[in-house]
């Protein structure tokens, strides 16, 4: 071949790789829903070197129940909670070794949920898709296909087999994520909202009962990982988290093997730990195995406390090569004080927890229910900025409040045309239709971005908008003639 | 190994490598060996000893004919012994059943037999004929039959086609391995975009077919036949294309059959290689036979001339149409519709042609025009889909109740409101819709133009456009992976 021909084909075959990659990119999904599996991974990366004093291990459970940034605030413990949906042990001994490739952490915190089940594929997709190429993950996905029949190696070496019929699905997150930040201000950890009300209060220990059955690659996983930790002088500490559903016999299987590898074990579902911690599952918990936001907090303040003591973790909030964490704090504290509200229950309690770089967009048919509202709500609206006179006036109302002021407001006969956008060029429009020829009932609309928010149902509509994160943090309906004033979603 | 595969194109890469750095004295081993190499990771241990049997018998064969006398009782004896000798491996694998008889070998179906076992059997009957040298060499009698890329679909190729360029050495051609990767990416592009995406309504359609009657049955089978071409040609646009790569031309099996104004002209732009073998190595010679001379004389006797002519003529088509219809497979959807039906259109065609003259004279139909070109066009691929039905149906019985239905059943409506989005989903819809207009765009030009030729003479930047473009549209829009099977080719299976 001449040379003109031999350059050609070298330029050809590199533009068809760049092409391959930037495709490979836009088409893999990115997993930025509840369990923010893409996020934690990419978080994990941007990660300085030799940071880490504590690892935190396991699946959702871990993410939701251990805040890394708690365990720094308030110990100056330097940790990342690793976890991706449903991540089996199998994917967490590899991720371990993946994360000893860039840290040199002393502590693992493990918890041990997926010992007692078999994992999915999308499970082992979502914790391998995003893992960077090593020997590490080469050797995880072989063996993985190895003994998976439905698993393809070729898909792991090019995802794009696999996820390539998603072209109808694609969003701008797709297109802008080879670009954007991926630093992780929570360090892994998802602060949940919501509360699951019903009542759960631990599971009484028993020796005596019979232990589950593990799952045997979950349980040969565990192994690995216990041996991996030896060999690197790493303190393993396995814990569960409280989740409704757990039973002794589960307990006894982990508190068994814990034994026998000379491993602490801490069951949170143990309601002697739960009285310790304050810990009440129908405000801490957000579903039958998750905390929320506050349960994550009271979890990472006994377990900070515990690690603190038991391993003598250095307190880094002083260390300048620790300073990036302080940089963190702050945003975390926002994603923190978002789920906060997201988590309240009550109208008022909600008011109360609002914050000054929130947009608030209000909207309500006029009702003369509205006069009920208590004299505190009313003016805890006022200290909005909102014109409470206008508001009980019987007509339908309007608003964009920022900064204790109203951007921008409509009143009348139903709403139309109120529409903008706000400093961030993040548009919004507004409208309430009252039932006739083309609706049967009264519809209120608040759209954010061109995406609907409102909830429906004739009450109190309002939709809050975080304008530091960039982000719709909560979207409520309240019945004004509701004695309690409580929210719903 | 599919030929759409990534372990496929890793195989072909590395052989095409190894082939060309390699001196080129050593280039037909290496193609040898590439192509056993295929044969075993394809099919196993268990199918490797038929190929060989094949390669054995035929070589063997060719020797001692070439060293009978001409035209003596030995050669002919020796002639039909081996012919049946290399037919039978095919007949104990895909007829015996037809006759009756239990399969010997159980459900084995190696690799290409219907494919290889026709060029061997041309081979023989080549050399008994004194057209050809025997080749006395063994291994390169071994690459003309197991030459990897027209293993799994054909096309069916002559040994004086082929041993030239299979043997002589093949210097390094930038254009012929441009041309040749273009056109690979084309096949995969027919094979992954259209094909395959059309399965999704002819599957669903045909494997559920008494829930799915009338209209959906004429939507599946038109997509059917575009299903079957895109697949069958995309095929051949990868195998033409790999072997081009090696600076080997194979013989088109595709002249754009679907422009087709007249079933004769159907078949000589589809399947091209097997209406050519069928037609030099047994209709031709049956016409020429004594049995047929003997039938021709006493047929010209009974009826007269003209129409004495005719007889043996359609009755030698009969049989050249139901051995059609057998290769593609041993049971009567398969002799009915890729054989007999076509018989019955060409005959009645050649018989209803003074009929259609006078109606065109009658009522001043222009017959040199572009309307009367495409109702020509038109009538054509209503026949052949006709064909299709009973091809894709498992059975004769449910073809026929198929056609059926597609005439007592009136639904209409189906095309307008929305139930075609049962089949597929209207974005697989539009792009299939979209990838057809490009195909038939192309098919269009290619009539006119050398296009890869006329594509080279471009600037870069639009050259290079185009093929990331079709690079692309196959990546996102191809069917493969996760819930696919874009392995299986249609005609793999003969």
């Amino acid at each position: 071949m001449k040379n003109k021909e031999l350059i050609r084909c070298g330029v050809f075959l590199v533009l068809l790789a760049l092409l391959f990659q930037v495709l490979t990119t836009i088409y893999i999904p990115k997993w930025y829903g509840t369990w923010q599996s893409t996020r934690i991974v990419d978080g994990f990366y941007e990660l300085p070197k030799d940071r880490l004093d504590v690892v935190l291990l396991g699946s959702s459970q871990t993410i939701m129940g251990l805040s890394p940034m708690e365990l720094y605030r308030q110990y100056g413990i330097s940790a990342y909670s690793f976890g991706t949906e449903e991540q089996p042990l199998y994917a967490t001994y590899y991720w371990m070794r993946e994360i000893l490739r860039s840290q040199k952490p002393s502590v693992a915190v493990l918890d041990v949920n997926e010992l007692l089940h078999a994992s999915s594929e999308a499970a082992y997709r979502k914790a391998f898709d995003y893992m960077k190429w090593s020997q590490v993950k080469w050797e995880a996905i072989k063996n993985h296909c190895e003994k998976e029949e439905d698993s393809t190696l070729f898909s792991y070496i090019l995802p794009l087999a696999n996820y390539h019929s998603r072209w109808d699905e694609l969003e701008a997150e797709d297109f802008t994520y080879l670009l954007s930040d991926k630093t992780d201000p929570c360090l892994g950890f998802v602060a949940a909202s919501g509360t699951c009300d019903f009542p759960y209060e631990g599971t009484p220990l028993s020796k005596e009962e019979e232990p589950d059955p593990a799952d045997q690659e979950a349980y040969d996983s565990l192994l690995k990982i216990i041996h991996l930790c030896q060999e690197e002088e790493i303190s393993l500490l396995l814990i569960k988290t409280p989740r409704a559903g757990w039973n002794a016999g589960k307990h006894n299987l982990i508190a068994d093997l814990a034994q026998e590898y000379g491993l602490p074990f801490l069951d949170f579902n143990d309601p002697k730990l739960m009285e310790a911690m304050n810990f009440d599952y129908a405000k801490d918990a957000k579903d039958a195995s998750h905390l929320n936001i506050y349960g994550a907090e009271k979890l990472g303040a006994w377990l900070g406390n515990y690690l603190t003591e038991q391993y003598q973790l250095p307190d880094r909030r002083k260390d300048p090569d620790y300073g990036y964490l302080a940089d963190l704090l702050p945003l975390y504290e926002m994603q923190s004080e978002n789920a906060k509200l997201s988590t309240c229950m009550e109208f008022s309690d909600w008011l109360e927890h609002l914050q000054e770089r929130y947009t608030i967009f209000f909207a309500v048919n006029g009702s003369p229910s509205l006069k009920q509202l208590p004299q505190t709500v009313l003016e805890q609206l006022q200290g909005l900025g909102m014109g409470t006179d206008i508001l009980i006036s019987g007509a339908d109302y309007g608003a964009v409040l920022q900064n204790q002021g109203i951007l921008a407001w409509q009143a009348g006969l139903g709403i139309s045309n109120f529409w903008g956008t706000l400093e961030d060029q993040t548009s919004y429009q507004l409208s309430i239709v009252h039932a006739g020829e083309e609706t049967i009932e009264n519809i209120c609309s608040i759209c954010v971005a061109n995406e609907e928010y409102a909830v429906q149902g004739e009450g109190i509509h309002l939709v809050v908008y975080d304008m530091e994160t960039h982000q719709v943090v909560d979207a409520i309906l309240v019945y004004p003639e509701d004695p309690k004033l409580s929210i719903h979603r | 190994m599919a030929l759409t595969s990534f372990s496929f194109l890793c195989f072909f890469l590395f052989t095409a490598m190894v082939y060309y750095i390699l001196p080129q004295r050593f280039q037909w081993m290496i193609l040898l060996t590439a192509s056993l190499t295929f044969y075993y990771i394809s099919g196993g241990w268990a199918v490797l000893p038929f190929l060989l049997y094949g390669i054995f018998i035929s070589y063997l064969g060719g020797l001692l004919l070439e060293r009978t006398k001409e035209g003596s009782r030995k050669k002919t004896l020796f002639t039909w012994m081996f012919v049946v000798l290399t037919l039978l491996p095919l007949f104990l694998l895909k007829y015996v059943r037809f006759f009756g008889f239990p399969a010997p070998f159980g459900p084995l179906a190696p690799l290409g037999i219907s494919f290889y076992t026709m060029s061997i059997l041309g081979y023989v009957i080549d050399v008994s004929w004194g057209i050809l040298p025997a080749q006395k060499n063994i291994f390169r009698h071994a690459l003309f039959t197991s030459y990897f890329p027209q293993m799994i679909s054909g096309p069916i190729t002559r040994y004086s086609q082929m041993a030239e360029q299979l043997f002589s050495p093949h210097a390094f051609s930038y254009q012929q391995v441009t041309f040749g990767a273009q056109r690979i990416l084309w096949g995969f592009f027919k094979k992954l975009v259209i094909s395959e995406r059309l399965a999704l309504a002819v599957n669903l359609v045909y494997d559920q077919y008494p829930v799915y009657q009338g209209w959906y049955l004429v939507v599946a089978t038109i997509c059917f036949a575009f299903q079957l071409y895109t697949d069958f040609s995309g095929c051949m646009d990868i195998v033409l294309g790999v072997s081009q790569v090696f600076g080997i031309s194979l013989p088109e099996n595709f002249a754009c059959p679907y422009f087709s104004r007249s079933i004769s002209e159907y078949w000589r732009r589809w399947h091209i290689t097997l209406g050519i073998w069928f037609k030099e190595y047994l209709f031709y010679p049956l016409q020429k036979s004594p049995l047929w001379i003997a039938f021709l004389d006493w047929s010209k006797k009974r009826l007269g001339k003209k129409r004495g002519k005719k007889l043996p003529l359609y009755t030698g088509m009969l049989v050249l149409w139901f051995s059609v219809g057998m290769w593609h497979g041993g049971s009567w959807n398969f002799i009915v519709g890729s054989g007999l039906l076509h018989w019955f259109y060409i005959v009645a065609g050649e018989l209803l042609t003074p009929l259609w003259k006078r109606l065109t004279a009658l009522f001043q139909v222009r017959t040199q025009v572009f309307s009367w070109h495409f109702f020509q066009g038109l009538r054509t691929f209503l026949l052949v889909n006709i064909g299709f039905v009973f091809f894709r149906a498992p059975s004769l019985k449910v073809a026929l109740s198929m056609l059926f239905s597609m005439g007592r059943v009136q639904n209409p409506q189906i095309l307008f409101d929305r139930s075609l989005f049962q089949l597929m989903t209207p974005q697989d819809w539009m792009i299939a819709l979209a990838s057809l207009l490009l195909l038939l765009f192309v098919s269009s030009l290619q009539q006119k133009i050398r296009i890869r030729e006329t594509l080279a003479a471009q600037n870069l930047v639009f050259r290079w456009s185009l093929y990331l473009l079709l690079f692309v549209a196959v990546l996102i829009f191809g069917c493969y992976g996760g819930d696919y099977d874009a392995a299986a080719f249609i005609y793999q299976r003969f």
